[in-house]
């Protein structure tokens, strides 16, 4: 059923785990600094670095460079798109895993026929 | 993956930085024994150079946990949250407490009572109530329970005492919850 398959589709670019890590602490915030992104994903600053420049070229987050205290920083925020998909990514997410509980029930059913 | 978990992680992180606690908890003390008029606690230039020290020293903590756990801005209806359960439980733990303690004439401390309840509604709705959040305020409602306050003078004052230990302990401990949660060091924090 391709249409069926079109409605539960995922977005390669957010379904990535660090990728959908990444989206999921920024939903909650206004900006966050690299530091914090680094902290909460546990995430390398190579791996950070890559996963946020990916998600910037796509649109969804933004990324602000500037000097705080002599030193420079890296915040990102989400886009209003990216807030958007990644709401919706895990409502996917959510409905692929009730479909799954709901095959498996159905499994059972059969197999006690 | 643990969505919650992370977006949870900018309350937790802003939440939880417990070393504030210190100078919080010296804050109380110097205003009880201040108002007690202890030793050189009696003296307002004093009192006054010692909360000035304990003032500064919260920006310097502040910048610590900034430097070593990152920057994060919380999105306009998790700061309107969070000033709202601070303003509703540090205002009925202090203001309420404060009122009942001088309205009754009681042999117990409503003032360390509200204070502890006030203490731990705040956890329980803004980062979730550890195991160490039971014992040390519950310690402090056991302390203000106790009816050993009737004879003083001044038992509000007496009360700051216990509430800035108790303040002090649990900054401590939200300490050691947040190096636990989100790591001791980062690999490239002196990069």
């Amino acid at each position: 059923m391709p249409e069926a398959n079109e409605d539960l589709a995922l977005d390669r670019l957010i379904h990535e785990p660090a990728r959908l890590a990444i989206l999921t602490v920024l939903s909650s915030t206004k900006a966050a600094d690299f530091v914090f992104l680094q902290r909460v994903t546990g995430l390398s600053k190579g791996n950070l670095s890559s996963h946020l420049s990916k998600l910037e070229e796509g649109g969804l987050i933004t990324i602000e460079k500037s000097f705080v205290h002599k030193k420079p920083n890296t915040s990102a925020a989400l886009t209003a798109e990216g807030r958007t998909r990644v709401a919706h990514h895990w409502e996917q997410l959510e409905r692929l895993k009730n479909l799954s509980v709901e095959s498996a029930d159905s499994l059972d059913l059969d197999e006690d026929l | 993956m643990d969505r919650k978990a992370l977006e949870s992680a900018a309350t937790r992180v802003t939440n939880l930085r417990g070393l504030l606690g210190i100078p919080g908890g010296l804050i109380f003390m110097a205003v009880g024994l201040g108002n007690l008029g202890w030793g050189p606690f009696a003296h307002e230039w004093f009192l006054v150079a010692v909360m000035l020290v304990l003032v500064m020293s919260l920006a310097g903590i502040n910048r610590f946990y900034d430097k070593r756990y990152g920057k994060v801005t919380l999105l306009l209806s998790g700061q309107a949250r969070n000033l709202l359960l601070s303003v509703a439980f540090f205002g009925f733990g202090m203001i309420g407490g404060a009122v009942l303690d001088y309205s009754f004439d009681l042999s117990i401390s409503l003032y360390a009572i509200c204070f502890a309840l006030a203490m731990i509604g705040w956890y329980a709705i803004s980062v979730g109530l550890k195991t160490h959040h039971y014992v040390i305020w519950g310690a402090l409602l056991v302390v203000g329970l106790i009816p050993i306050w009737g004879s003083l003078d001044d038992k509000t004052s007496v009360a700051w005492l216990p509430i800035g230990l108790a303040t002090i302990c649990c900054g401590l401990m939200d300490h050691l919850t947040l190096v636990r949660d989100f790591g001791a060091r980062g690999e490239d924090d002196d990069a």
